[in-house]
């Protein structure tokens, strides 16, 4: 905390003054701007939007990753202070344990909080003997990950024994193993199953680093966090190699296990990078014994050194399979090679351009046949006020729109949205925000809604290639979606738009896989104009981000 | 609309320059909830509890507020950077009064939570934190308060417009210079 040191320069001059060398990145680069964006404009910042951005300059990303680590410990030290607590289940040591979250075959996992941290926390607490041998086993898991700070491996706070049971615990991550994203979303897209692997060789790196073997890892074992952060947990199976196999422990999942552990061979560090070269193919492919589709060039090459028959061929360190998972992310995305440093001219010209994006036609949909009636408007949100959107309207980086609604009977609403990527967001509802399914009848409800007392828009960041928007109407909850908004798919309202173009009624044609495949789940509840309704947007930008 | 800053911040202090206690009630009322958070966040857990962070913070925002000529002689900035200031300066005293160890005898020491460590370095990492307060040393005075308030005090663009006698767009453009500018400093760190 040595800020109150700096020099008290001229406040306007915030921008460098020397001049970046060949090959370096000032801070007015593009790429990085949107990265930041990104980072300070989302709810939950998506780590694999700055990953793909930022996949060649490794320097920067790790920069970008500790102001992130930084904003994300800010956030949940405010979500725990504003966040209502139910009561306590019991006390453990000086925890208020709140729920049970999980069971596992020899140990519980519950969600508590720490009043003196004052955040929540997980609890994983032993149910044998204290001095049993899976107790001293459970003990060690915990020396094992306090010895590891990585941003990519659980974070453990504490361990000890209360009450004759045996806990530790550790930070509580807001998100899903990732099994249960496979199967709610399926199969990854190769530059999210890159961005998982080159995530998950930082947290076996700094495993390894401390002479660790995590030994089980497969979906089950890593969480993907809100926000997109992936973390590593479990060393239940894992310690010094040297211990591993002189418990001569059978823990291991056998489709995650190299032929030469099979076949009864020591275990080694490295095979962790074998069962992550696995666990890559199964979020391709959506299963682990599933075929994958199509996998870039790139992609493939580091899956096929990663689970090589032959162990002399295979990785033998994290840093290798990270630098050539990187490459293949940045092949994926475009960006082989670090792009010619831009100048501050260029970056002007390119805000330039996306301010003369034109909005195209835009009608709403009505339903007069039926004795519910509703209206939906979407309009820009300006200083002076906000104004509908209509045929031959602008739009710019930085404008912010907003959805007018108004309904007869009160309804359930569900925004949102996919776009070019394959990536869905749920944009209503969203935790936090005062607005709440059902939302009243007669008046003008307007979406996305007020959080802390100041009406929020969905704005305008970036220009994106295509974004589909889909809003339901429904007089009660629709299962399929409220699930979605159970899980918080994303709470990124700001999403990347540039041209608004909304098709005609009746003639509306969704692209997008996913939005596709939620209108055939609530296909039964739309045959009932008076239970459910939809009005779909599209947002084309014909000719991608203008630089 | 119930919005979060109900008077703007600039008529409050004209109003409490003019001898009007009222306005440094109001003005302890707005940053009090926002600021024993933020406390509490970088205090060592052992230091104090939250009703205790309260407190000192209450103390701490009633006195500044009754001697702005601090404030006056700052030279520019906002009233809430510089209250935040003058709280990391009294942060730093609690802290080094603090140090002491905390009470898990029969734990090896690398399990024993950290009672030295606050909660914001526990939510963050340490390493992180550590980095990112360096580097924000580095940066102007100007910058550090646009960063401070978005992302540890977590206010909006339009409360920090606010707070800055600014427009949203403009704050929101000067924070991502900051924030570059941070990373940076972040960078040339790890060369």
């Amino acid at each position: 905390m040595a800020r109150a040191d700096s020099r008290p320069d001229d406040p306007r001059d915030d921008r460098r003054r020397d001049d970046p060398g060949p090959g370096d990145h000032g801070p007015d680069d593009p790429e990085l701007q949107r990265a930041i964006a990104h980072l300070l404009d989302a709810d939950a910042a998506d780590w694999s939007i700055a990953t793909g951005l930022l996949a060649s300059r490794p320097q920067q990303l790790e920069a970008l990753r500790v102001v992130a680590d930084v904003a994300a410990g800010c956030r949940r030290l405010q979500a725990a202070a504003t966040g209502r607590q139910p009561a306590p289940l019991f006390r453990w040591g000086g925890l208020d344990v709140r729920e049970q979250v999980a069971s596992g075959a020899s140990a519980d996992v519950y969600r508590a909080y720490d009043p003196a941290l004052g955040i929540d926390v997980a609890l994983k607490l032993h149910r044998e003997a204290p001095h049993s041998p899976t107790a001293s086993r459970f003990l060690a898991e915990a020396h094992h990950l306090a010895r590891v700070r990585q941003r990519n491996v659980i974070g453990v706070y504490g361990a000890a024994l209360h009450d004759g049971r045996a806990g530790l615990w550790c930070e509580w991550v807001d998100g899903r193993p990732l099994t249960q994203v496979l199967k709610e979303q399926g199969a990854s897209a190769p530059a999210e199953a890159a961005y998982v692997g080159i995530e998950l060789c930082a947290a076996l790196a700094a495993l390894h680093a401390a002479g660790i073997l995590h030994g089980d890892l497969k979906p089950a074992n890593v969480l993907r966090e809100r926000g997109g952060r992936i973390v590593l947990l479990d060393l239940g199976a894992g310690g010094k190699a040297d211990d591993v196999n002189a418990a001569s422990m059978d823990y291991g999942t056998p489709a995650y296990l190299p032929p030469e552990v099979l076949a009864g061979a020591a275990r080694k560090p490295e095979h962790d990078l074998y069962a992550l070269g696995r666990l890559i193919e199964t979020l391709l492919s959506g299963a682990a014994d599933a075929r994958p589709a199509a996998i870039p060039p790139a992609l493939q090459r580091v899956l096929a050194r990663a689970t090589a028959a032959d162990a002399d061929r295979r990785y033998a360190r994290a840093a290798d399979m990270q630098r050539d998972l990187a490459a293949a992310l940045a092949e994926i995305h475009g960006v082989d090679a670090p792009p010619p440093r831009p100048t501050r001219r260029r970056w002007v010209v390119a805000l330039a351009l996306a301010g003369i994006v034109a909005l195209g036609v835009l009608a709403v949909q009505r339903w007069t046949a039926s004795a519910w009636n509703t209206e939906l408007q979407l309009s820009r949100r300006t200083d002076a006020g906000v104004a509908p959107l209509a045929s031959g309207a602008t739009l710019a980086q930085g404008d912010r729109l907003v959805l007018d609604l108004r309904s007869n009977r009160p309804l359930h609403v569900y925004v949102l949205n996919e776009d070019a990527g394959g990536d869905l967001h749920l944009l209503f509802p969203l935790r936090g925000l005062e607005q709440t399914n059902p939302l009243p009848a007669n008046g003008r409800v307007r979406l996305p809604g007020s959080k802390g007392g100041r009406e929020l828009s969905w704005e305008i960041t970036s220009s994106g290639q295509r974004e589909e928007f889909l809003v339901v109407l429904a007089a009660a909850p629709l299962a399929q979606i409220q699930r979605l908004a159970d899980s918080a798919v994303a709470l990124d309202v700001e999403r990347g738009v540039a041209r608004v173009r909304v098709e005609a009624p009746g003639g509306m044609t969704l692209r997008g896989a996913h939005l596709n495949a939620l209108l055939e789940e609530i296909g039964p509840d739309l045959s009932d104009a008076d239970r459910a309704r939809i009005q779909a947007y599209r947002f084309n930008d014909p000719g991608g981000a203008p630089r | 609309m119930p919005t979060l800053i109900d008077e703007p911040t600039l008529t409050l202090l004209q109003r409490l320059r003019a001898g009007d206690a009222s306005a440094r009630e109001r003005l302890v009322a707005r940053y009090l909830p926002r600021l024993t958070r933020w406390a509490h966040g970088r205090l060592p857990t052992g230091a104090r509890d939250l009703s205790d962070t309260h407190d000192l913070v209450q103390v701490t925002l009633v006195r500044v507020l009754s001697h702005l000529e601090g404030f006056e002689h700052s030279g520019g900035g906002s009233l809430l950077g510089y209250l935040q200031q003058a709280l990391l300066n009294v942060l730093r005293n609690e802290i080094r009064r603090s140090r002491r160890r905390g009470e898990h005898g029969e734990l090896p020491e690398e399990l024993a939570t950290d009672e030295a460590e606050s909660p914001l370095a526990q939510a963050a990492g340490r390493e992180s934190l550590e980095r990112y307060e360096r580097a924000l040393a580095q940066l102007t005075r100007n910058q550090q308060e646009l960063i401070v308030m978005r992302m540890e005090l977590a206010l909006d663009y339009d409360e920090m417009a606010g707070e800055l006698g600014s427009t949203r767009d403009a704050v929101r453009m000067a924070l991502r210079r900051a924030v570059a500018r941070l990373v940076e400093v972040l960078s040339d760190g790890a060369r």
